[in-house]
């Protein structure tokens, strides 16, 4: 990564969690290093806020909401969170409807809710600004309720963040072996260190 | 829409905000608060600002190092780059919230 800080200077609890982590996944993604690094300033408020908002309460299923991850970080062409977003999605949703969901939404193999959702979360990633209530009108007459909206830009706004963040501190990409371990972790267990 | 989730998620980012602009922070207070103001800053730190928050593909090893040049240590420049990003996830967000009220609001 491009500041030093996030391997050197990582308090005892810190790198306590990343031997953790290491020994779960077999290496240590770069976004728990920014999480742990002067937590209280802000990973950990948000990292607990992230559990809440992919695995907490929601008409969207797990798999639904990394899919809205991967897709988000896609549209920001953040290559890090896309590859362990999709991965996760893939677990839950299958691969090949993972990366057609990224690919093209319209000709994807997902619901009509699914499809609905992620036009939407294009246009909320790209051009914040254009989004009006007649976008709402859509996904409610899809079928999609105001909580489930809400969620889904809860999604969109903090991988906004995320995904800024890891380009900025130029995380490393992780192998296809990497990904899989994370996938696994995250899949079935949480986002909690 | 009962609003629940939706007052939950606004009153996290809330509570990040008044946490970014805390004594925990490392970058002067006021530089912090320009940051998640948008407002125009002094020298090579609004430029990345600007980078990280509209297009932080683009931000290089060349950024960071300009930046340390110009004096600012890696806390400040974590701390800098936190609050571009969480300006444009809070932008997002409002983005959102300010379509389902308007649609809330119609006759």
């Amino acid at each position: 990564m491009r500041l030093e800080c996030f391997y050197s200077r990582l308090g005892f609890s810190a790198k306590v969690i990343t031997q953790i982590v290491r020994f779960l996944e077999g290496f240590n993604p770069d976004i728990v290093r920014v999480f742990l690094y002067r937590k209280e300033f802000f990973g950990e408020s948000f990292q607990a806020r992230f559990h809440e908002t992919l695995r907490g309460d929601s008409d969207w299923t797990f798999g639904e909401r990394e899919l809205m991850a991967a897709f988000v970080s896609f549209k920001n062409q953040c290559r890090y969170c896309t590859d362990a977003h999709r991965a996760t999605a893939g677990r839950f949703v299958g691969d090949a409807t993972a990366e057609a969901a990224l690919r093209d939404p319209e000709t994807a193999p997902i619901s009509a809710k699914m499809r609905a959702i992620l036009r939407f979360l294009a246009k909320l990633t790209a051009a914040p600004r254009d989004v009006t209530g007649a976008d709402i009108a859509a996904l409610r007459g899809a079928g999609i309720s105001d909580d489930a909206i809400d969620n889904a830009a809860e999604i969109c706004a903090q991988f906004c963040v995320i995904n800024r963040l890891a380009d900025t501190f130029g995380f490393r990409l992780q192998t296809e072996q990497q990904l899989a371990n994370e996938a696994k972790t995250l899949s079935t267990k949480h986002y909690k260190f | 829409m009962n609003g629940v989730m939706r007052k939950l998620y606004s009153e996290f980012q809330n509570q990040l905000k008044a946490q970014l602009l805390g004594p925990l922070g490392k970058l002067p207070l006021e530089i912090r608060r320009d940051i998640l103001e948008r407002r125009i800053l002094d020298g090579v730190l609004n430029g990345f600002v600007v980078r990280v928050r509209a297009n932080a593909t683009s931000v290089t090893q060349e950024h960071i190092d300009e930046l340390k040049a110009s004096g600012m240590d890696e806390d400040e420049i974590f701390d800098a780059a936190v609050c571009a990003a969480f300006v444009a996830g809070a932008e997002r967000y409002q983005a959102a919230l300010d379509a389902l009220k308007a649609t809330d609001d119609a006759p």
